[in-house]
């Protein structure tokens, strides 16, 4: 494989195995957990140290070579993709814990750190880190921030961003600035919050400072399952207008719980079943009582075929076993699945949701729909063969149709899975030139020569540029 | 598509995975390498980009494949039930070039392992070498000369007594009327040079009531076949197998892990000649400790004062989805045994079959791993119930005060 000049001279710097320019290393490398977009890299560097990302960067500056930030690859837009002639930039070797400090709540870590490993190392202090993508157990915390995630519990405890103390980021021209710190109200906290959720379009974020949550002392989970979508979203509309609060609203529909039966994370629903409502509560077990009551009273009145309820936590894990694992199980439908992400206003919930279905059915798609009912984050799940172009091009349109239903209902076009590739061009939906022209502006400001994953949330505007010198 | 078939009998299997990456920090390999290439992911992938024609290998290029240890762990937690063994086997059998087994293994996998004397006559030669102090010269030499080798030959096993051999053709008849009558199953080389795990697991077997059978005419598993790709030679062992045991059996006990897997699970290369003829599941093959488990144990023991952790075989846990708890509730019935848990039991150990032998810089990283946490575990005995395991981890603890032992042997030695 011969590889473009420039790059050899920093593969040296490089041991082999953690330079990869073989064309069959770079292949896998072609696409993240949307595999709808595919363009292998030029090279893959496994960046073990800050300085390292450092060099790289630099030397893509020096050389107008685009990077790409990867964690683990499990995001849904594109993101992760690399961009034609790219050095991809994985940090996944990136992963140690460099510090917990128990008393001030805090922890500093590598940016590849699994999120799960964070929550397990902080356990014996009986702290956790809130944030619980369903991808927790293999998503890194580099893509978190960059993504902004969200998860099932995070409708009580926020999402990344209200979680980020402190960053590390080697900016697009290599030079590394810290941000924030352990103190919340830090100086430069506002910066922060412009990192988090930048995709990678701002730099490379090489340490990260994270707030941990007390471990709540009660947990409480309970299951209804309903024989109609109408019922569960009945339920969770008079959950909210109750001002309970709890951790966790999700519903899973028809399709996906047959999709979670037939996998290895089955959870034993009933057949009958039409939508499956998890609630959980978190807290202290005074006032609980009186919560869960009032939760489960609300529940028998839109006549569930079941009420389940877990009190231990191995109860509660196998509660939650079959939503955890129900876009993998998706993979049974059919050969791909295109994961969407879209936020309706929680009134809005039942409307869309049969919009969806309508949508679907006139686009002759698969659909199933798995949510963060809470915050009215939808995530309709198509199943596909992606091998079929005709298929493939409904799909997209489908999709496109959903998320126009989403903001025409008063929401937006991402909850938590980013812009990346996959939704930059429908950014102009949500937004006005002017927005669209600040936030670009803010981007150039960061990143003149526009080498830090560009395409990527927005329009790529130098392409072009690019292209013709190549 | 008819193209893709050609190319790969399990190109289907391929397209289960949606690419969610939930199996990548599972991949004993993938966490030693962080290449994708050597994760579950990157594997299919590049089995799919073959069989689609995108991508073709150059030389070495599907080493990445070969790389695999085929532990299964991915399958345990891939929410699309992916089938790797499936994949793999299909794979290495049909890639360009056919399976890639060097002249001696086709030689041993054909002309010895499946044939008990030769195998005895094997072993009596490794016994004579062993006792003739050529080792230490030959080590000496060959860490010189040869690193590959002098691996492979510090890692020979060290072949165990066999006083008391449980011979084939016997029967074992417990006191009083038998609660089961079973089969023993005793594999190709396990059988000569780990004696004591077939005397023990009869001994267990005894003491909880089972009548035991060991037909004559049973030979290897023919696991390690199927991990090379020699899918036919596979077949056949299968089949005399299934020839050699008794109707009226209630089950065949298997106490390696690794057998267990294989004779319970049916090929999969369903366009080649003959497949599935063997139908597996027609012999009721069962692992020890799972049927000992069902049964319920009755048998009278006696305190033994040890630490030990349980290490899971990859091909029980993964493989016929053993879970821990059956082999610690057995274990448990022995008064004074202290069970102390072990980080990554469910994680392999490098063993893989002949993996260790073929791959051996990768078997060495995963095996140091687990070396690790077993010393960071405190246990004074490591249980697992796989030969290749139980070799592996008295290699890599050889310079280590802790015993390795199958489970049933310390289960027989727990029998009052
Ligand atoms: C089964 C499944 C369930 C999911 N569930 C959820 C969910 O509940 N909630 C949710 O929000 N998301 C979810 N996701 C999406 C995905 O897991 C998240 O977006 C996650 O944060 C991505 O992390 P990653 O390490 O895989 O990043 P990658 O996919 O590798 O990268 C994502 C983005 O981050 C950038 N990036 C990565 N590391 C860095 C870094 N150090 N510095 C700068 N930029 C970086 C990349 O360039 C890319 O733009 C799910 C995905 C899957 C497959
Ligand atoms: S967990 Fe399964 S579906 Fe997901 S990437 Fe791994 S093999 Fe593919
Ligand atoms: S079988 Fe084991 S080594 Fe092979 S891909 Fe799966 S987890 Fe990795």
């Amino acid at each position: 494989m011969s590889l473009p000049d420039p790059f050899r001279e920093l593969a040296r710097r490089f041991p082999a195995d953690r330079f990869l320019t073989d064309r069959t290393e770079l292949f896998v490398y072609e696409c993240d957990g949307l595999p709808v977009h595919r363009q292998p890299p030029a090279a893959v560097v496994l960046c073990e140290t800050r300085d390292e990302v450092v060099a790289c960067v630099k030397w893509c500056a020096a050389n107008e070579v685009p990077f790409v930030p990867r964690g683990a690859g499990t995001g849904l837009s594109g993101g992760a993709t690399p961009v034609r002639g790219c050095l991809l930039l994985d940090l996944n070797r990136m992963r140690a814990i460099r510090k917990i400090d128990a008393r001030s709540r805090y922890a500093v870590v590598e940016p590849g750190l699994i999120n799960v490993r964070l929550t397990e190392a902080a356990k014996p202090h009986r702290l956790m880190y809130a944030p619980d993508p369903s991808s927790q157990t293999a998503c890194t915390l580099g893509g978190n921030i960059a993504e902004n995630s969200g998860g099932p519990h995070c409708l009580k405890y926020g999402v990344t961003i209200d979680h980020v103390l402190g960053l590390e980021v080697v900016l697009p021209d290599g030079e590394v600035v810290r941000l924030g710190g352990p103190i919340a109200d830090h100086p430069d906290h506002d910066l922060v919050q412009l990192f988090v959720g930048a995709e990678g379009t701002f730099g490379v974020v090489t340490e990260i400072t994270l707030r941990l949550t007390p471990d709540p002392p009660e947990v409480r989970t309970f299951l209804a399952i309903f024989d109609s979508m109408a019922k569960a979203c009945r339920t969770v509309t008079e959950i909210t207008r109750s001002g309970i609060v709890p951790v966790a609203l999700e519903i899973l529909d028809r399709r996906t719980i047959e999709a979670v039966e037939a996998s290895v994370n089955r959870a034993g629903y009933p057949t009958n079943a039409a939508a499956v409502l998890l609630v959980e509560l978190d807290g202290f077990a005074a006032g609980m009582d009186e919560e869960e009551r009032a939760i489960v009273a609300m529940a028998r009145a839109n006549d569930p075929i079941e009420l389940r309820s877990a009190r231990d936590p191995a109860e509660r894990v196998a509660l939650w076993k079959g939503r955890k694992g129900a876009f993998g199980a998706m993979g049974r439908v059919d050969t791909d699945l295109y994961v969407l992400d879209g936020v309706v206003p929680r009134t809005a919930l039942e409307e869309t949701l049969e919009k969806v279905y309508e949508i679907a059915d006139r686009y002759r798609v698969k659909v199933s729909n798995v949510f963060h009912a809470g915050d009215g984050n939808l995530h309709p799940n198509i199943s596909y063969d992606g091998r079929d172009a005709d298929v493939t091009a409904r799909v997209l349109a489908a999709g496109e149709e959903m998320l126009r239903a989403c903001v025409a209902a008063g929401g937006s076009i991402s909850g938590e899975h980013g812009i990346g590739l996959e939704k930059r061009d429908f950014m102009p939906l949500l937004f006005g030139e002017g927005d669209l022209a600040l936030m670009t502006g803010i981007r150039d400001a960061i990143d003149p020569e526009g080498i830090a994953n560009p395409g990527k949330g927005f329009p790529d505007r130098r392409a072009k540029r690019r292209k013709a010198r190549a | 598509m008819s193209r893709t078939k050609q190319r790969l009998s399990e190109y289907a299997r391929t397209l289960d995975c949606v690419h969610c990456g939930l199996c990548l920090p599972h991949c004993p390999t993938y966490g030693v390498t962080s290449r994708e290439a050597d994760s579950p992911r990157g594997r299919i992938y590049l089995m799919r980009g073959w069989a689609e024609g995108r991508l073709d290998f150059d030389t070495g290029a599907d080493s990445h494949l070969d790389s695999c240890l085929v532990c299964r762990a991915c399958e345990s937690v891939c929410p699309s039930g992916i089938r790797m063994d499936e994949m793999m086997e299909s794979f290495r059998a049909e890639r360009p070039g056919g399976p890639r087994v060097s002249p001696l293994g086709r030689f041993l996998l054909r002309e010895i392992i499946p044939n008990r004397r030769r195998v005895a006559a094997a072993t009596k030669a490794l016994e004579l070498y062993e006792r003739s102090g050529l080792p230490g010269v030959t080590q000496r030499v060959l860490d010189r000369v040869a690193p590959p080798l002098a691996r492979a030959h510090a890692m020979r096993p060290r072949i165990e007594p066999r006083t008391d051999a449980i011979e084939p053709g016997s029967t074992w008849k417990p006191t009083g009327v038998p609660r089961a009558k079973v089969g023993l199953f005793l594999g190709c080389v396990a059988a000569e040079w780990l004696a004591p795990v077939h005397r023990a697991t009869v001994k267990v077997l005894l003491g909880n009531g089972c009548e035991v059978v060991v037909p004559e005419s049973q030979t290897c598993c023919g696991a390690l076949h199927r991990h090379a790709g020699l899918l036919d030679d596979a077949r056949t062992l299968l089949d005399r197998n299934a020839r050699a045991f008794p109707a009226d059996l209630d089950a065949v006990i298997v106490n390696a892990a690794g057998c267990g897997a294989s004779l319970t699970t049916p090929f999969h290369d369903s366009d080649s000649p003959g497949a599935n003829a063997a139908a597996p599941r027609a012999t009721p093959y069962r692992d020890v400790a799972a049927f000992l488990h069902e049964l319920g144990w009755t048998a009278k023991t006696r305190p033994l004062r040890r630490r030990v952790a349980y290490d899971q075989p990859c091909h029980l846990v993964h493989g016929q989805r053993v879970p821990a708890h059956v082999v610690t509730d057995l274990l448990q019935q022995i008064p004074g045994l202290e069970l102390v848990p072990l980080a990554g039991s469910e994680r392999c150990c490098g063993a893989g079959g002949v993996y260790n032998l073929l791959q051996p810089t990768m078997a060495d990283a995963v095996l140091a791993e687990k070396v690790d946490a077993i010393v960071r575990s405190g246990a004074n005995t490591v249980v697992t119930g796989n030969p290749g395991c139980l070799l592996q981890l008295r290699h890599g603890l050889r310079d280590h005060a802790i015993e390795v032992r199958h489970p049933i042997e310390v289960l027989a030695d727990g029998l009052a």
